[in-house]
């Protein structure tokens, strides 16, 4: 039986959004740019996702800007809102435990003249909203908090940091690619939100930005002018049209799937229990996530027989050819005991994922767990 | 990263990760590969006539014990001297480059025999 347990990295596309944006790649091909009917098809096509995304997270179509993903997004938001409002410089607060997508972003503007504040968060993994006011200083001109840890799956207090940031007028920015299609996420509580298409079962190579009306951006990538200036390059139709076809079906399921979801994760945390030695590393984390770690098992080895046994699920703390043990920063950051971080894998569950998958998985967890510690 | 059907055997299946009276040990530590392994051995005129690993670390280094063992029973010391990380990974069919830890366990049997001289 193969296993799929690590829908954090990326989900299968829903067989209804394959169709779909299969019909777009064949027969609404035009490039919404164009004049011609062709081309207005697949303007209409690429509008509707659009409003569609909108109503997904409350917000209007026209503060709807389509990307190539998490990554693109996370850069525009913050290198062009910087570009626009503050070029000479200014403060950030972000955090010690986000994607490298904002993390890498944050260390390029330290060495161009900015200063940055990482925010450490709790053992839970957490960040607390009494240390975002404490670091906020008269010259911070933006946040960017994630929305969900994408290893811990910890959900972080976005409501309150929305409300400090308001307080203070601080331009506050959210990588949401971990939420999205996972937890209702209401988009007026920031000012910029991220989301990735592969993240919420359609395909890679499509995300979106949302930012406020009330926000202004420069571009950083420039050409013929697309997604009103701020994102150049031709329309990516059927990327927009399967990701509000996923979202739909998302919608149209939500009670169902999640509470199955949900039910599936509650079965693999009693059979951890039953396993002596472990410790779940985060608390207050999504339905679909667990991180966790069994003393005296490094996370690659266990992981590892995981995958020779046909199920799939990820570890952040692992040697590579060339690299000495590189271990999560997330997990170093919640300053985790070392067995903790070196032994820790990452189960995240999905709506495609089945009763049976999960018996399967539990009974193979509890066997290799035994095996490994006796070795 | 992909493993052939060796590989596996040794990982999944080791028959070495076992209890031994032993006559020698050693242990070799890689602490920023977080892998440790130790070797025992029983000798008996300049033969291993038993052989035994604890190991704790990545799956490379789990292998490569088990690997190291199934060479090495009921081998001469003099045989032992002979073996190199090149006989190790042929036995492990892992040619990946890298990955120093695969060194651990063979130095680790080499370090537990190095006293008894032939």
């Amino acid at each position: 039986m193969r296993v799929y347990l690590d829908h954090a990295a990326t989900t299968p596309v829903f067989k209804q959004v394959a169709e779909e944006v299969t019909k777009v790649f064949t027969e609404n091909f035009g490039n919404a740019s164009s004049l011609h009917s062709h081309g207005q098809e697949a303007k209409q096509i690429y509008e509707d996702a659009r409003t569609v995304i909108a109503n997904f997270i409350n917000a209007s179509a026209d503060e709807i800007f389509f990307t190539s993903g998490g990554t693109e997004s996370d850069n525009i938001a913050i290198m062009g809102f910087l570009k626009a409002n503050f070029p000479q410089g200014g403060h950030i607060i972000t955090t010690q435990i986000e994607h490298p997508a904002v993390l890498e972003v944050a260390r390029y503007l330290q060495s161009h003249g900015y200063d940055v504040t990482y925010l450490k968060p709790s053992f839970e993994g957490y960040v607390l909203p009494e240390d975002f006011e404490k670091a906020i200083r008269k010259e911070t001109v933006l946040a960017s908090i994630m929305w969900v840890n994408n290893e811990t799956g910890v959900i972080q207090p976005i409501d309150q940091i929305s409300k400090i940031a308001r307080k203070y007028g601080i331009t506050l920015h959210s990588d949401a690619v971990q939420a999205i299609g996972k937890i209702k996420i209401d988009a007026s509580l920031v000012d910029m939100l991220s989301a990735s298409g592969h993240k919420f079962y359609a395909p890679k190579g499509c995300g979106f930005l949302y930012v406020s009306k009330s926000v202004n951006l420069d571009p950083i990538i420039l050409g013929g002018g697309h997604e009103k200036g701020l994102r150049s390059g031709t329309e990516n139709v059927p990327g927009a049209h399967g990701m509000a076809v996923a979202l739909k079906t998302i919608d149209s399921n939500y009670p169902d799937w999640s509470t199955k979801v949900r039910v599936l994760r509650e079965k693999i945390l009693a059979a951890i229990s039953q396993i002596p030695e472990h410790h779940i590393n985060g608390t207050q984390s999504i339905f679909s996530h667990i991180n966790v770690s069994f003393k005296g098992i490094n996370g690659e080895t266990l992981a590892t027989a995981l995958d020779m046994h046909g199920i799939s699920v990820s570890t952040a703390s692992a040697c590579s050819s060339h690299h000495k043990m590189t271990r999560s920063h997330v997990l170093e950051a919640m300053d985790l005991s070392d067995w903790m971080i070196d032994g820790a894998i990452r189960i995240t569950l999905g709506y495609d994922n089945t009763e049976e998958e999960i018996d399967y998985f539990i009974q193979i967890l509890s066997e290799q767990v035994k095996r490994l510690r006796k070795i | 990263m992909a493993y052939s059907e060796r590989f596996k055997d040794l990982f999944l299946n080791p028959r070495y990760a076992q209890d031994i009276g032993y006559t020698h040990t050693a242990e070799v530590v890689y602490p920023e590969h977080g892998d440790r392994v130790r070797i025992f051995v029983k000798i008996e005129n300049y033969l291993i006539r038993d052989i035994a690993f604890k190991a704790s670390g990545c799956p490379r280094v789990i292998a490569a014990s088990e690997a190291v063992c199934r060479l090495a029973n009921g081998r001469h010391i003099d045989f032992i001297k002979t073996l190199n990380e090149e006989h190790i990974r042929q036995e492990m069919e892992f040619f990946d480059k890298g990955f120093e830890c695969i060194r651990a366990p063979l130095e680790a049997l080499k370090k537990a025999i190095s006293k008894i001289e032939s």
